[in-house]
């Protein structure tokens, strides 16, 4: 989820090379290939949110290459599918479809949209091996021959076939094949092209209207104003176009592909136990405890334990201290760097030894999953849970990886398919999912002090979840959302490919993570020096005090957690480790900071994906609704002894 | 036969179903010109049906509830047009069409409306039997194989989304789960899909 979307028209090549392709084909593994750079891989479609791009080099020429979001058609469903297409429309000397060789008419039907658009082609089968695995054999001389372009096979994970690919770029050519529709769809088709091309009047009759946009663009205002009333959007004709690429699909496909009878493999079997509900959800379960196990108790526990408490508390802060107190003589500055909220002591101390072995050990648990091809398996067991909040399956990616962190969980809820679904999951996110760090730091607190208290927490917590999400479906417009997804091969993850995610991962979070520490610290600073800190505390008494009965520094802590959310709760930790707070108050404060408003940079990518309004909108429901949900906790722990 | 005639001798059996006499709903000239062609007959003062008057009608009504159950369930017309649809469909469908429409239908025996749909020859092969060739994907059976016929769903999306994953009219299937979440294969994809959207694939059942 790196993010790679600059201007890709800044790059000064001559040409520019678009790989596209279904999802989950490889297409990212190719890219980095073709580039030397590194784009997210996993086992999980729709994974490329960003468009990432590099230069590669082709027959001693310098080419710009882009990778493209995975699509299965070229009538864009999603956002990321409308972004594929506006790519292949705009940019592109030479399109490189990927696809998996095992899944040979599915890849055909894309090729037989693509070829629509009559630029030079290549057709990479890839995941070779697994074809042969099944006993497929795959015609590839014939196929090539019937398309009119290069077919060339690779595994591109092990780099096979990847020098075959390099030379088949230089030399791609146009397709020859042309798909010929029934009577009724030519003439449609030999109407609409007197205005406009062929790739978009097929477009516009298979009821894509989205591509009004660039008929108007390309041709004026005009010609799109006529071709929406001259061509009425016939749902029997989208119906007939979409057959007739099935069926010559299919013909290609049976002309090439010979298949050999396997037996099931035990990977199989394997998969469809984590499908069945009764062997599927003890292995969810199992799943669950072996990553709280690894997480909360490796990462959280022993983890931060030895690096804050033996590294920075023994070894580094007392000698950094001396340090700065014997070199910097000013009160001022020693105070900034290594006093209560020092940037060393406070900032640098937290972002290193508490949130970032809880984050690395949550990324490597996580990109497990993601690449073995569970994730889609957690998706189809909870489906029908989701959709009692108004969301679907596929919102399970997102809510998991809010887990890590909620601001790339945000960006990840493009995948979703329609706005309501967007915006709810956006507001579970920034309500009720903590982010791995700030979990971590929770589970530190609340563990010690007992079961029932982790309990009423995550509990009450998960409660608020459900009726925001619930009233939430009610409320907002739309229909229920559909849950349609391919489920991958579960495959054994590679490490290499493990530990560049989780490298790059951490990579992306310490970048955003120890700026923002910094400058928290500093305006935390400022506020305590100017003694500003004290007139907030004064100014949100009736509110901290009076309506959550906590004690007024834990104002501190509530700005800490706008901040970063794990930095909230991180000084809910000293104060609680203090002997600051009741239990009860730890609960409050627990609970307050978890709903609270999401952190700085969570806020700015919400503004970013659903536009200030909506930001607006979200925010202030949250913030009022953590303090009024913190407000009726209290009274009621009062009632409970 | 005319269509008028046709008509009236649907109206004929509808009276008799709701044991309402004749004479009550029809003129006096169409009894007379039912009488002449052989299909109504007076006996001890009362009207009723001659045999070929009965099977014309049966067959009339028959034909006429099939197709109110074949725009309702497949084309999901609804409301008032559905009947006036209907009439007009009665009079053009022939014999195997008929069979075919039934059986396409699952040998329904009700029309939407509630009233008795009169068995054709092809009903009674299949009372015991009672085994539909196209189904829903919530129909069939885990492990069951079969072909798309077609996807019935007036939502764009879902319908662009299920077929540019491949499953487009003539797809070949299998079923391997219903619960929690249907998931097919198809070529060597598998796909998990929810119970709305599989109810809105029909599949004809491919023999092992």
């Amino acid at each position: 989820m790196e993010c790679h979307s600059a201007d890709i028209k800044s790059i000064s090549t001559n040409k520019t090379i678009l790989l596209v392709g279904n999802p989950n084909v490889g297409k990212s593994v190719i890219f980095s290939l073709l580039t030397g750079k590194y784009a997210t891989v996993s086992n999980y479609p729709g994974t490329t949110v960003e468009i990432s791009h590099g230069i590669g080099e082709i027959d001693g020429e310098d080419m710009t290459i882009i990778d493209t979001p995975g699509t299965n058609s070229l009538l864009p469903t999603s956002e990321d599918e409308r972004i594929t297409r506006d790519l292949l429309l705009n940019q592109g000397d030479v399109i490189v479809q990927v696809g998996d060789a095992k899944n040979l008419k599915r890849t055909l039907m894309l090729t037989l949209q693509l070829v629509e658009l009559g630029k030079p082609m290549v057709l990479v089968l890839n995941i070779f091996d697994e074809a042969e695995k099944i006993g497929m054999k795959i015609d590839i001389e014939k196929l090539s021959t019937i398309l009119g372009i290069k077919v060339i096979r690779t595994v591109a994970i092990k780099k096979v076939g990847i020098e075959e690919l390099i030379t088949a770029i230089s030399r791609a050519k146009k397709p020859e094949i042309r798909l010929r529709f029934t009577k009724e769809v030519e003439r449609y088709l030999s109407e609409a092209t007197r205005y406009v091309d062929r790739f978009c009047a097929l477009s516009f009759l298979r009821g894509d209207e989205t591509i009004l946009d660039y008929i108007t663009q390309k041709y004026g205002e005009g010609v799109a104003k006529l071709i929406k009333e001259k061509l009425k959007l016939d749902p029997l004709i989208s119906q007939y176009i979409q057959r007739e690429i099935a069926e010559k699909a299919r013909k290609i496909t049976s002309l090439v592909v010979k298949r050999s009878l396997k037996s099931i493999t035990y990977m199989e079997l394997f998969s469809r136990m984590t499908i069945r509900i009764s062997t599927g959800i003890p292995i969810l379960l199992l799943v669950l405890y072996l990553t709280y196990l690894f997480v909360g108790k490796f990462g959280a526990g022993v983890l931060v334990d030895f690096i804050e408490n033996v590294i920075f508390n023994e070894y580094l802060n007392p000698f950094l201290k001396d340090l700065i107190i014997t070199y910097l003589p000013i009160p001022l500055l020693q105070e900034l760097f290594v006093g209560e909220f020092g940037i060393i002591t406070l900032a640098l101390t937290y972002a290193i030894a508490i949130i970032f072995p809880i984050v690395t050990t949550f990324f490597i648990a996580f990109s497990i999953m993601e690449d073995s091809g569970y994730l889609p398996r957690l998706a189809m067991l909870l489906d029908r849970v989701f959709k009692k909040v108004g969301l679907s399956g596929k919102a399970v990616l997102p809510m998991v990886l809010g887990l890590g962190c909620d601001t790339m969980a945000t960006i990840t809820t493009r995948t979703l398919e329609t706005k309501r679904e967007r915006i709810i999951a956006t507001t579970l996110l920034a309500l009720g999912v903590p982010c791995s760090a700030q979990l971590g730091v929770l589970l530190a607190i609340l563990v010690p002090i007992g079961p029932k208290a982790l309990f009423s927490v995550f509990g009450f917590v998960f409660l608020q979840m459900v009726i925001v999400g619930v009233l939430a479906s009610k409320i907002l417009p739309g229909d229920r959302p559909d849950f349609i997804l391919e489920l991958p091969p579960l495959r054994i993850p590679r490490l290499k490919n493990i530990l560049y995610k989780v490298y790059f991962r951490l990579k992306w979070y310490i970048i955003e993570v120890i700026p923002l520490f910094i400058l928290g610290t500093l305006i935390l600073f400022t506020l305590d020096k100017t003694g500003l800190l004290l007139k907030l505390q004064n100014v949100s008494r009736p509110l901290v005090e009076g309506l959550l009965f906590l004690p007024p520094e834990t104002t501190n802590i509530f700005i800490m957690g706008f901040l970063r959310r794990d930095y909230g709760a991180a000084g809910l930790y000293s104060m609680a480790s203090e002997g600051l707070l009741t239990i009860n108050q730890i609960i409050v404060g627990a609970v307050v900071i978890t709903l609270f408003v999401p952190c700085i940079a969570n806020l700015l990518v919400i503004i970013k994906e659903r536009g200030g309004k909506t930001a607006a909108a979200i925010v202030l429901f949250v913030f009022t609704y953590a303090f009024l949900a913190g407000g009726v906790l209290t009274r009621l722990l009062t009632l409970i002894p | 036969m005319e269509e008028k005639i046709e008509e009236i001798l649907e109206k004929i059996w509808m009276l008799m179903e709701d044991e309402r006499d004749i004479r009550d709903e029809l003129t006096e000239q169409d009894i007379q010109e039912l009488v002449e062609s052989g299909l109504l007959e007076e006996k001890n003062g009362t009207i009723t049906l001659t045999t070929s008057g009965y099977e014309e009608a049966r067959r009339m009504v028959r034909n006429h509830r099939l197709a109110e159950r074949l725009f309702h369930d497949v084309l999901e017309i609804k409301g008032e047009s559905l009947h006036g649809h209907a009439c007009i469909m009665e009079h053009a469908i022939a014999k195997e069409v008929e069979e075919a429409i039934c059986t396409l239908l699952g040998h329904p025996r009700l029309c939407p409306h509630g009233r008795a749909i009169p068995p054709g020859d092809c009903c009674k092969l299949h009372r015991k039997v009672i085994e539909r060739i196209v189904l829903t994907l919530k129909e069939m059976e885990n492990g069951e194989r079969g072909r798309v016929s077609y996807i019935l769903t007036k939502k764009f999306p879902r319908m662009h989304k299920l077929m540019s994953l491949g499953l487009v009219p003539g797809a070949e299937i299998e079923l391997i789960q219903k619960k929690p979440t249907f998931v097919i294969k198809l070529e060597e994809t598998q796909i998990a899909i929810d119970d709305e959207v599989a109810g809105n694939i029909y599949v004809r059942r491919v023999p092992e």
